[in-house]
C-alpha cells in the first residue's frame, strides 16, 4: 500500500509540474526573487547585467541601459555589491526607476547568470534567451533595440 | 687512463652540469637570512569619501612628491577621476578629471603611472596608447604602441594595482605587459609564441615585444585561466603566474635570470577549469596566486595567495569573488627566497586594496563582510616588517 501511495505521489508530482525549460525556471525564479510583476515584461525583455566578466560586454550593456532604461518593454536587472557603487555607476535617476532593479543580494549570480543576458518574452512566454558574447556585441544590441522599440 | 677513471670523469661532468642547471631549478629552496617578518600593526589610516567615490578601486599607488608630501593616488572609475589623497593630512588633496569625450578624451581609463603631480601617464582599455596628462586632465601627449616594426599587434596594457602590473620607465623606455588574448580559452598552440611583455621607446616612438612567455608546463595539469602579475625591483622584473608556484626573474631585455619556488603553504594543488566548475564559482572555490609586489623601501617582495573556499548554500558568490574571504602574504627577500608567510584574518581585508609606502605595506580593511566597513571611508591597516 505504502509503495502504491509513493508511486501515486511521484506520478502526481511529475504530472503537475509545469513543462518548463531550465531557462524558464531560472527566469521565473529570478522574477520571483527580484519581486516584480511578471506582466511587466509579457511582451518585452528582461536584460540582466552581472557585475563581472568581459569588460567590453559590460561597458556596452551599461551604455545600452543608460540610453533605454525608460522603455516600458525593458526590465533591467543590474548586479552589484553595494547601492552606492550602483548609484555611482548608473546615477540615482536610473537606479530609482521602476524598470531598473538593483541586485545587491547576489540574486543574479545565485541564478547562475554570469554574462549579460536578454530574456525575450512574447505573449507572456519566454521566447528566447540570448547571452552576450564579445564577438557579437552589435548584433546583440541591434536585435534588442529593434525588439523593444517595436512593442 | 683505465675504464674506471674515464667513467668517474664522465660521472663527475654529468653531476656538475646538472648542478649548474639546478640554479634555475624551481624545486631548489634556499633559506633567507632575513630576520624581519611582516606583521599586522594597530596603525590604520582613513580617508573620507564623498557620494561619488567608491571604496573599491583596481588602481591605487603611493606617490611621494618633490616637496616630500606623501599621496595615495586612487582611480575612481565610476566618476572618471584620479584622486590624490594626502597621506600626511588624511585629506583629499585634489582630483584629476579623465575626460571620455572632447579634446582631452582619453577613453576608458583603467590604470595610471604617476611621474609627478603634474605629469601622469594613463592607460586605457582596448586602445594601445599611453596618454600623458597634467593635473587638470589635459592631454599633453599621446604615444601609440599598437604595432611592432615587423608588423606584430600589441594589445592595450593597463597599469594597475589589481593583479599588480605597474608601468615601468627605464632610460626613456616604457615597459608594459601583454595579456593572452581570451585568457579563459586561448588558442593554446599559439601561447608558447605569444610574448607577454613589451618595451616602448619614447625617443624612437617604436615598440618591440620581449622574449617573455607563459611557462610551457602551465597547462600540464589541465586548463587554467592565463592571468599573471609582474613587478619591478632591483633592476629586474619578477613575474608571478596565477597558477604556478614559481616566480620568474627577468632582465629588462627579457633574459631569464632566475626561477624560484615561492609556494604558499596554503596552496597544494591547482584546479583546472571544467564544464561544471567555471566562472565566478571557479575563482571563489579554487586556489591561485594573485599580486606580486616589490617593496623598494625594504627590498622585499610580497606575493598574495588565495587558497579558495568551499561555497555554502547561502554564500553570495559575487561578493566572495570581489572580496575573497581570506588570503595570505608570502614575504620574499631580494633573491626571491621565502622569509615568511602570514595568513590574514578572514572577512577583514580587501585583497584588491593595498599600497607600499615608506612606513610599510598598507592593506584595505574595506572588506564587504568586515563589521566595521563604512562605505564612505577608505581605510587601510599598516603591516610592517619587524623582528
Amino acid at each position: 500500500m505504502k509503495t502504491v501511495i509513493i508511486i501515486l505521489l511521484i506520478f502526481l508530482t511529475v504530472s503537475c509540474s509545469p513543462d518548463l525549460s531550465s531557462d524558464e525556471l531560472i527566469i521565473n525564479k529570478l522574477i520571483s526573487d527580484i519581486d516584480r510583476e511578471k506582466n511587466m515584461v509579457d511582451n518585452g525583455v528582461i536584460l540582466v547585467l552581472p557585475s563581472h566578466g568581459c569588460q567590453s560586454c559590460l561597458d556596452e550593456t551599461i551604455k545600452f541601459i543608460k540610453n533605454n532604461y525608460k522603455n516600458k518593454s525593458l526590465l533591467c536587472v543590474v548586479s552589484g555589491i553595494s547601492m552606492k557603487e550602483l548609484r555611482i555607476k548608473f546615477s540615482d535617476s536610473i537606479i530609482d526607476n521602476y524598470n531598473v532593479l538593483a541586485d545587491i543580494e547576489g540574486i543574479v549570480y545565485n541564478n547562475k547568470i554570469e554574462k549579460p543576458t536578454a530574456f525575450y518574452f512574447v505573449n507572456g512566454k519566454l521566447n528566447s534567451k540570448i547571452e552576450l558574447h564579445s564577438n557579437e556585441i552589435d548584433v546583440f544590441f541591434d536585435r534588442l533595440l529593434e525588439f523593444i522599440e517595436s512593442k | 687512463m683505465n675504464k674506471q677513471t674515464i667513467f668517474l670523469i664522465v660521472l663527475i661532468t654529468i653531476i656538475t652540469s646538472c648542478t649548474n642547471q639546478t640554479n634555475n631549478n624551481s624545486d631548489k629552496k634556499e633559506t633567507s637570512k632575513h630576520n624581519l617578518f611582516l606583521k599586522e600593526t594597530q596603525d590604520s589610516i582613513s580617508f573620507k569619501l564623498d557620494k561619488r567615490t567608491t571604496n573599491y578601486s583596481a588602481c591605487m599607488y603611493f606617490f611621494k612628491d618633490s616637496d616630500n608630501t606623501n599621496y595615495l593616488a586612487y582611480l575612481n572609475e565610476p566618476s572618471r577621476e584620479i584622486l590624490f589623497f594626502n597621506i600626511d593630512s588624511l585629506k583629499l588633496s585634489h582630483r584629476v578629471p579623465l575626460d571620455k569625450e572632447g579634446t582631452n578624451a582619453t577613453g576608458w581609463v583603467r590604470g595610471f603611472h604617476i611621474i609627478s603631480k603634474d605629469s601622469i601617464i594613463v592607460t586605457v582599455v582596448r586602445n594601445p596608447v599611453f596618454f600623458l596628462i597634467n593635473s587638470k586632465g589635459n592631454v599633453i601627449n599621446k604615444y601609440g604602441y599598437n604595432k611592432t616594426a615587423d608588423g606584430k599587434n600589441v594589445f592595450a596594457f593597463t597599469a594597475r594595482s589589481f593583479l599588480n602590473s605597474p608601468l615601468v620607465i627605464l632610460s626613456g623606455k616604457l615597459y608594459g605587459k601583454q595579456n593572452i588574448f581570451d585568457a579563459f580559452n586561448p588558442d593554446f598552440d599559439k601561447v608558447p609564441q605569444s610574448s607577454i611583455a613589451f618595451e616602448f621607446d619614447i625617443k624612437n616612438n617604436s615598440v618591440k615585444l620581449l622574449p617573455i612567455y607563459f611557462p610551457t608546463n602551465y597547462w600540464d595539469e589541465g586548463k587554467k585561466p592565463m592571468f599573471f602579475s609582474r613587478t619591478f625591483g632591483g633592476g629586474s622584473f619578477v613575474w608571478s603566474f596565477n597558477y604556478d608556484h614559481n616566480l620568474y626573474k627577468y632582465s629588462p631585455s627579457g633574459k631569464l635570470l632566475k626561477v624560484s619556488n615561492a609556494k604558499s603553504k596554503y596552496i597544494e594543488e591547482f584546479v583546472a577549469l571544467s564544464k561544471n566548475l567555471k566562472g565566478l564559482r571557479y575563482f571563489v572555490t579554487t586556489p591561485r596566486y594573485r599580486e606580486i609586489i616589490y617593496d623598494k623601501y625594504r627590498k622585499v617582495y610580497y606575493r598574495f595567495a588565495y587558497a579558495g573556499i568551499e561555497l555554502k548554500k547561502d554564500d553570495k558568490v559575487e561578493s566572495l569573488f570581489k572580496y575573497p574571504k581570506q588570503f595570505s602574504i608570502i614575504t620574499l627577500d631580494s633573491d626571491l627566497n621565502i622569509i615568511d608567510e602570514i595568513l590574514l584574518a578572514p572577512n577583514t581585508y580587501n585583497i584588491n586594496g593595498w599600497f607600499v609606502s615608506p612606513k610599510g605595506l598598507y592593506i584595505s580593511t574595506d572588506h564587504i563582510n568586515n563589521p566595521s566597513l563604512n562605505e564612505d571611508k577608505l581605510t587601510f591597516r599598516l603591516f610592517k616588517l619587524s623582528k
